[in-house]
């Protein structure tokens, strides 16, 4: 249970925050000259608060990618950025990374691609380090309740990618090369088109990396990182049409690499061969149209989406750590999903969806001793939402709720999840809302059934269920130059599963009794002085496990994350060369302490990463990019134990555009 | 708007500064004697979070006025005082891929066998300065190490992968004075694990050493037992280093429904009359009469400790009271057997701080500051480490 000290500290510092929020951001409102060109933004590639219709109280974080720069590391990085967000590293840019929200953990993060979902249900959750980033448009953390809308699996929250060409007419080309720190290369090429009722879009990227960069061991002894590089190539296609109230997109995705898995610092040399592969072929489909019906102060909308996904992955380790002999395994996936949604508009100030959903997941393994494991998961669902705008609109009532069925093998599930939300527009650039949610996740695949010498499934488990509750405000200047917003959450997970030691020699999936998390969240973004866009995001997470000794955190948490990011734009400056773009972008993240294992005996002290990035434009067809991350080299910090992370980092990118 | 940031920055500050929990302690009350003229135990104070220690620590030992902790994980050994309290993290850093499983400090020197490195280290035991690294194709997934005063005996695992299981497994002969490695004994069973000095010699009696081979371990049904035969060998030197007189005590596999097997590392007790094995894999102790080289408590009667029939692990030690204490990896606990009439004493003692969770018990010293009255009650100072939660504990007499 969490002290009263805890408690009162989680809440005065909500209240602190709420206190401070507005003036700050007020006074950015007020000191905020109107755009003369449209180069001094507060939204560009900041993060945004944003609803979902379904659940539009549900507090959603949109994080743009288009301009991600090449300095970070792709996904993971800009996913950083959103509050309540915390991605956990393996190593260094390329490799394995995974997203969780609000203390939980990155099984019960869903994963959608333009509204199909792609998490896989088995293994440690969808890897967001390795996936790159070119040809993606941009990314939505559904936090806490709010992913509701996206069904069982979402327990603590989701996130959904999405790639859709812009229409902007006309036709462009860009080619791009980018060198840098541990022998890392990039080359891509992305052409798009548009007219005024659709357009396409080629993205082909392909990246590799040697990954050998220098760090400090738990006893400060330097090391090189070995077998840490990567080779991906990235392929995307996306196309949308939009005419006459009636739209249709498609996109295909291929994402295939091999890269080294490098074993734990101490021991290195033993997965000195260790090598992943994974080939990856995602296909979605999404249409709709508007006003297929109506009538006197009604309309009905459709949207309809489909997708598949097929994957595979093969680890192989001829020196396998124990006994030196060959090891490997190979493992298979094909998944479908279909979803169909009606949105009924009434000039009565109600907006109610029903949708319909379909998905089925098959999982083949191909293991060591030859045992084959063939799961398929079957999963129907229907869900109603409802908003009901009273007071002139200055009141919405929103309730979301879904049943879903799930087959799979001789088991037979019926989550029943759904949430209730409200929202105060107490004026034109305030609100407030909040939200309770019932969430539910259905054991994994490999929870359920792995059978190794050494690792058990158990198919007794039980599922996952949380109770989320959330409230916050959110603070919009005119114009959009200025806004913050603050939360405060609550959650109550019941029957988390881990996989845990049941004796010397078996580990085995067990459903524990409960894990708790409260926290604040707060996300701004405003411009003290002219042209200088700034972000700030910070997050209180307290998440413990009750069964466990007094203020014992949950692994891989961080009780505090700051992450602020500022910008100078300096183009089109007459006394400074009248660059068609000169920009100036700094980062700075930090974390606070994690414990590394589940008693919290092993830690990792906090740090903080600086990142600074320079992008010249000499000419409108040329544009020159240098980063540096990492900038205090910092060579100690691990995200899991014996996991480290690169210290200082340099970048170079050159890009060409062409086009009318 | 300056003094509303610096309230928000002393507030993260304090966030952030919360200090650590209050140690957790469990009490355990007077503990009568079992045994005629036995021992009794004070009333108990269990520290189970007495040090945080290094991931995959798997033995310890207590020398020189330490507690040696060897952590597997980080390829490390650290050290506390039971004296002043000092904890001396990665004291000796092995280096990577070394994969310690067991440690011999001799005085001023120290050995560890390196599991994955395949090779046997030596440090300082006052600077913790690793000096050198003997490495030998003769050296095979070395594990057990101890030193009689002529010859250091390093035993060798081979284990050769789970599709392969164990190799012949064999014991090196290294001389003391020089580290040249005299020469290679197979091991009369496999996977000789442990090696344990009964008595270093001098010039006049020869030296004598006990080795442990467990036998293969395997999966039977649901539970992890004892495959083949295991042994316990003890050898008496001769003139020939690599011709020590033998005598060999075997546990065939268990019959189909027992685990009664995989004997542990070998314990001396106090007066050298008997050897003493806890099981891995069945909640038992073997026990060997030294004086008539035989089996006391055998494979077909073993001293039983409790009664349980899910997977177990056991490791033990022996205090100069008699006391064989006893870690139960998977009941988070401690068992007590008096030697004196093998009856258990105390136990389970709750060592634990979670329910539901196991935190692994793995090992257990006694240390020297131990005492007893003279009504033989037992004040005892014993530590033990956990795998799982990785700390460091303290079981002390009030």
């Amino acid at each position: 249970m969490r002290t009263f000290s805890q408690k009162f500290t989680t809440w005065v510092t909500l209240a602190t925050l709420l206190i401070l929020s507005p003036p700050a951001v007020l006074l950015a409102h007020g000191e905020e000259d109107a755009p003369v060109d449209g180069s001094v933004e507060t939204r560009g590639n900041a993060p945004d608060a944003v609803e979902d219709a379904r659940l539009p109280s549900g507090f959603v974080t949109r994080i743009p990618l288009d301009e991600v720069g090449p300095a970070g590391d792709g996904l993971a990085s800009a996913l950083e950025r959103a509050p309540g967000v915390y991605v956990r590293r393996s190593s260094s840019f390329g490799q394995p990374a995974y997203i969780q929200v609000r203390g939980g953990n990155p099984r019960q993060v869903v994963v959608l691609l333009n509204g199909v979902r792609v998490k896989v249900p088995t293994g440690l959750g969808f890897d967001v380090g390795s996936l790159a980033v070119a040809g993606l448009d941009e990314a939505r953390v559904y936090r806490g309740g709010s992913g509701v809308v996206h069904g069982a699996g979402a327990l603590t929250g989701a996130l959904e990618l999405r790639a859709a060409p812009t229409y902007r007419e006309g036709w462009e080309v860009r080619g791009r090369a980018l060198t840098g720190s541990f022998g890392t290369t990039e080359f891509g090429a992305r052409a798009e088109g548009s007219n005024n009722a659709g357009s396409a879009r080629i993205v082909v990227n392909r990246r590799q990396s040697d990954g050998d960069f220098m760090f400090e061991d738990a006893q400060g002894v330097p090391a090189r990182r070995v077998n840490n590089g990567h080779d991906r190539l990235h392929l995307l296609a996306s196309g949308a049409w939009d005419e006459g109230g009636r739209h249709l997109g498609a996109t295909l995705l291929l994402d295939s690499g091999e890269s080294g898995v490098a074993g734990p610092s101490e021991f290195q040399q033993t997965f000195g061969e260790a090598k992943f592969r994974e080939h990856r072929l995602i296909a979605t489909t999404d249409g709709g149209a508007r006003g297929v019906l109506s009538g006197d102060g009604w309309t009905l909308d459709f949207q309809r989406v489909f997708g598949m996904q097929y994957r595979r992955q093969d680890y192989r380790n001829d020196e396998a750590i124990l006994g030196g002999g060959q090891f490997e395994t190979h493992a298979s996936s094909v998944g479908m999903d279909s979803g169909a949604q009606f949105a009924l508009f009434t000039d009565a100030g109600n907006f109610a969806t029903l949708a319909f959903s379909a998905r089925r997941e098959v999982y083949t393994t191909l293991e060591e001793s030859d045992e084959r494991l063939d799961v398929m998961r079957r999963t129907f669902g229907l869900a109603l939402s409802d908003e009901q705008l009273l007071f002139g609109d200055k009141l919405s009532l929103i309730g979301v709720a879904r049943l879903e069925r799930i087959e799979q093998d001789e088991l037979l599930m019926h989550p029943t999840t759904g949430a209730i939300g409200a929202i105060v527009r107490a004026k034109p650039w305030l609100d407030f809302r909040g939200n309770i949610a019932r969430t539910w996740r259905p054991p994994d695949f490999d929870e359920l059934y792995i059978e190794t010498e050494f690792i058990r499934g158990n198919p007794e488990l039980q599922p996952e269920r949380a109770l989320l509750a959330d409230a916050g405000v959110t603070f919009r200047a005119k114009d959009e130059i200025a806004r913050a917003e603050i939360v405060g959450f609550y959650g109550r997970t019941t029957d988390q599963i881990m996989f845990l030691p049941v004796s010397a020699y078996v580990i085995e999936a067990r459903n524990l009794a409960l894990v708790n998390s409260a926290g604040v969240e707060f996300l701004s973004a405003f411009s003290p002085i002219k042209r200088t866009p700034l972000t700030l995001a910070y997050t209180l997470t307290e998440a413990e496990r009750p069964n466990l000794p007094d203020r014992t955190p949950l692994p891989n948490q961080p009780r505090h994350r700051i992450e602020a990011t500022a910008r100078a734009d300096l183009s089109r400056l007459d006394w400074l060369l009248d660059l068609p773009k000169l920009q100036l972008e700094t980062r700075a993240s930090w974390r606070s302490s994690i414990a590394l294992d589940n008693f919290a005996s092993q830690t990792n002290p906090g740090w903080l990463r600086l990142d600074v990035g320079l992008v010249v434009a000499p000419k409108s067809w040329l544009r020159l990019r240098a980063d540096a991350t990492n900038l205090l080299d910092y060579r100690r910090a691990v995200d899991g134990l014996q996991r480290p992370l690169p210290g200082r980092a340099y970048f170079f990118s050159m890009e060409l555009v062409a086009g009318p | 708007m300056h003094h509303r940031w610096i309230i928000l920055t002393v507030m993260l500050l304090m966030l952030s500064a919360c200090g650590p929990a209050t140690p957790l302690e469990i009490l355990v009350p007077d503990t009568p004697a079992v045994c005629q003229e036995g021992a009794s135990l004070t009333s108990l104070e269990v520290s189970p979070q007495l040090q945080p220690i290094a991931e995959q620590a798997n033995h310890m030992v207590s020398a020189n006025g330490w507690i040696w902790v060897l952590e597997s994980g980080s390829n490390t050994v650290s050290r506390y005082n039971p004296t002043s309290g000092v904890f001396e993290d990665a004291f000796v850093d092995l280096g990577n891929d070394r994969g310690p499983y067991d440690i011999f400090v001799d005085g001023d020197r120290g050995f560890v066998t390196n599991y994955l490195g395949n090779t046997v280290s030596i440090f300082d035991a006052n600077s913790g300065e690793v000096l050198d690294e003997i490495s030998d194709p003769r050296l095979k997934d070395p594990s057990g190490i101890a030193a009689t005063r002529e010859h250091l005996y390093v035993t060798n695992v081979e284990f050769l992968g789970v599709a392969r299981g164990w190799g012949q497994g064999s014991i090196l002969v290294i001389d003391r004075a020089t580290l040249e490695i005299t020469g290679v004994i197979s091991a009369h069973a496999r996977n000789p694990q442990y090696v344990t000095v009964l008595n270093a010699g001098d010039g006049e009696e020869p030296g004598k050493i006990a080795i442990v081979s467990t036998g293969a371990l395997g999966q039977v049904g649901e539970r992890y037992v004892q495959t083949s035969m295991a042994a316990i060998e003890v050898w008496t030197e001769t003139e020939d280093a690599l011709s020590p007189a033998k005598e060999i005590f075997e546990i065939p596999p268990p019959e189909e429904g027992s685990r009664v097997g995989a004997p542990g590392r070998a314990l001396v007790s106090p007066d050298g009359a008997s050897l003493y094995m806890t099981s891995a894999t069945a909640p038992v102790v073997f026990e060997i009469d030294l004086e008539q080289l035989a089996w006391a408590h055998g494979a077909d009667s073993p001293i039983v400790l409790y009664e349980e029939d899910s997977d177990t692990l056991h490791s033990g030690a022996l205090d100069q009271d008699g006391l064989l204490w006893i870690t139960s990896f998977n009941q988070d606990a401690v068992y007590v057997l008096d030697t004196r009439c093998n009856e258990v004493l105390a136990g389970p003692i709750p060592i634990g701080v979670v329910d539901d969770e196991l935190e692994g018990p793995i090992a257990i010293v006694s240390s020297a500051s131990s005492s007893s009255s003279q009504q033989n009650v037992v004040q005892p100072d014993v530590y033990f480490i956990t795998s799982l939660s990785k700390q460091l504990g303290r079981i002390e007499g009030m």
